[in-house]
């Protein structure tokens, strides 16, 4: 159990984080994650790949804490994030903040598969089986998510329109 | 293969997948020819493009050291009852198995067929048998005789219980059989009781063994009982 904290912890509180929003949240679903692995661990699949199962457990616990703060806007939960960002970060260029903030606006199952796939380097077929869902749905949610960040960008001059 | 190929949306769905690194060679190369002819496709790659560096420049919060110390405090407050149960049944089954073995062999029970002998011993008894009703006597055993012996006795304790059996016996000497015993029947019935008793005694013996260490363990989670 060590070992998979030791190996598999770090990426995962970076995956809760951004589904989350707020880092102490993250490291308390963190937790509940490796007691569930704990408790469960006879559940492993050896089709699966360790990181994706752990992957799996972690999206599907983070879903969970979200559905239970239903109570919360979602951009209030994840404006933490942002603005420690900014605040750490103040000499990156606005075009990247621009960029994150546009992330921000997306629904944590966007932002789930964006995160998976550009910054974790997950192929499509993993990121389903961490979501639990057909691969067509992986692509409709990128492609969802690249319209919505694309009109963003274009609307905030961070990318150049296409001559007519 | 060219890009006309596939669907505009397919190929659009590759973008992120060429940046990963995850899109294989030759999707790599129509989505290369894709989006020399398509202008339409080069700004959709720089949308990933600055979200993949938007997400890498992005701040991450560092773990707190605590984190673990509080799932290992987790795990050593209460062991999961399925690690109990797995435990009790394995010492459960271990101890059925040997109170079987031991009662088998201390109570032995079967078919006995004894005989004895008046004059000189044969150096050999054949013993057959064949199922009541029909069917061919199969040798079961060889006993040796024994200069000075007289008495003998062998036990049947391999047949399918419930049924009857005809039993005979060849006395041998030197490859010549000396005499043959008239045909016996025997029901198995008689040895069911025995075999009942000790099959159920052995399962008594695990489901108590298994309830004991689950219990143990449930009650002291930092100690093991002696027989796991």
């Amino acid at each position: 159990m060590e070992e998979l904290y030791r190996r598999y912890s770090a990426m995962l509180f970076n995956f809760l984080c951004s589904l989350v929003g707020d880092p102490a949240v993250a490291e308390d679903v963190l937790q509940e994650v490796f007691i569930a692995v704990w408790k469960g661990s006879g559940s492993f699949r050896s089709a699966a790949s360790v990181k994706t199962w752990l992957f799996n457990i972690a999206y599907k616990r983070a879903v969970s804490w979200l559905r239970r703060r239903r109570d919360l806007p979602i951009d209030s939960v994840v404006a933490g994030l942002v603005e420690q960002g900014v605040e750490t970060t103040a000499l990156q260029n606005l075009q990247i903040r621009a960029v994150q903030r546009a992330l921000m606006d997306l629904s944590p199952q966007h932002r789930a598969v964006i995160e998976l796939a550009l910054f974790f380097d997950c192929a499509y077929a993993e990121i389903a089986e961490i979501l639990g869902c057909p691969v067509g749905t992986v692509k409709s949610r990128m492609s969802y998510a690249r319209q919505h960040l694309q009109s963003l960008l274009l609307a905030g001059g961070q990318i150049d329109r296409l001559p007519e | 293969m060219k890009s006309e190929a596939y669907s505009r949306q397919e190929l659009s769905s590759w973008l992120p997948l060429y940046l990963n690194g995850s899109l294989d060679a030759d999707k790599r190369l129509i989505l290369e020819s894709w989006l020399d002819s398509d202008p339409q496709a080069g700004l959709e790659l720089e949308v990933w493009r600055q979200v993949r560096s938007a997400l890498a420049s992005q701040p991450r919060p560092a773990l707190s050291q605590h984190a673990w110390r509080g799932i290992n405090q987790t795990i050593q407050a209460g062991r999961p009852p399925v690690r109990h149960a797995l435990a009790g049944a394995a010492a459960g089954i271990l101890l059925a198995a040997l109170s079987l073995v031991v009662l088998w062999l201390a109570i032995r029970p079967g078919v006995a067929l004894e005989w004895s002998v008046r004059e000189s011993v044969p150096v050999t008894f054949r013993i057959y048998r064949a199922p009541a009703g029909g069917g061919e006597f199969a040798l079961v055993k060889e006993l040796p005789g024994q200069p000075g012996v007289s008495q003998y006795r062998y036990l049947d304790m391999l047949f399918v219980p419930g049924r009857a059996y005809i039993y005979r016996i060849e006395a041998v000497d030197q490859g010549h059989v000396l005499v043959s015993s008239q045909p016996v029947i025997s029901h198995t019935n008689a040895a069911l009781p025995g075999q009942a008793a000790i099959l159920v005694s052995s399962l008594l013996v695990g489901l108590l063994a298994a309830s004991t260490v689950r219990t143990w363990r449930q009650n002291f989670p930092g100690r093991q009982p002696a027989a796991c």
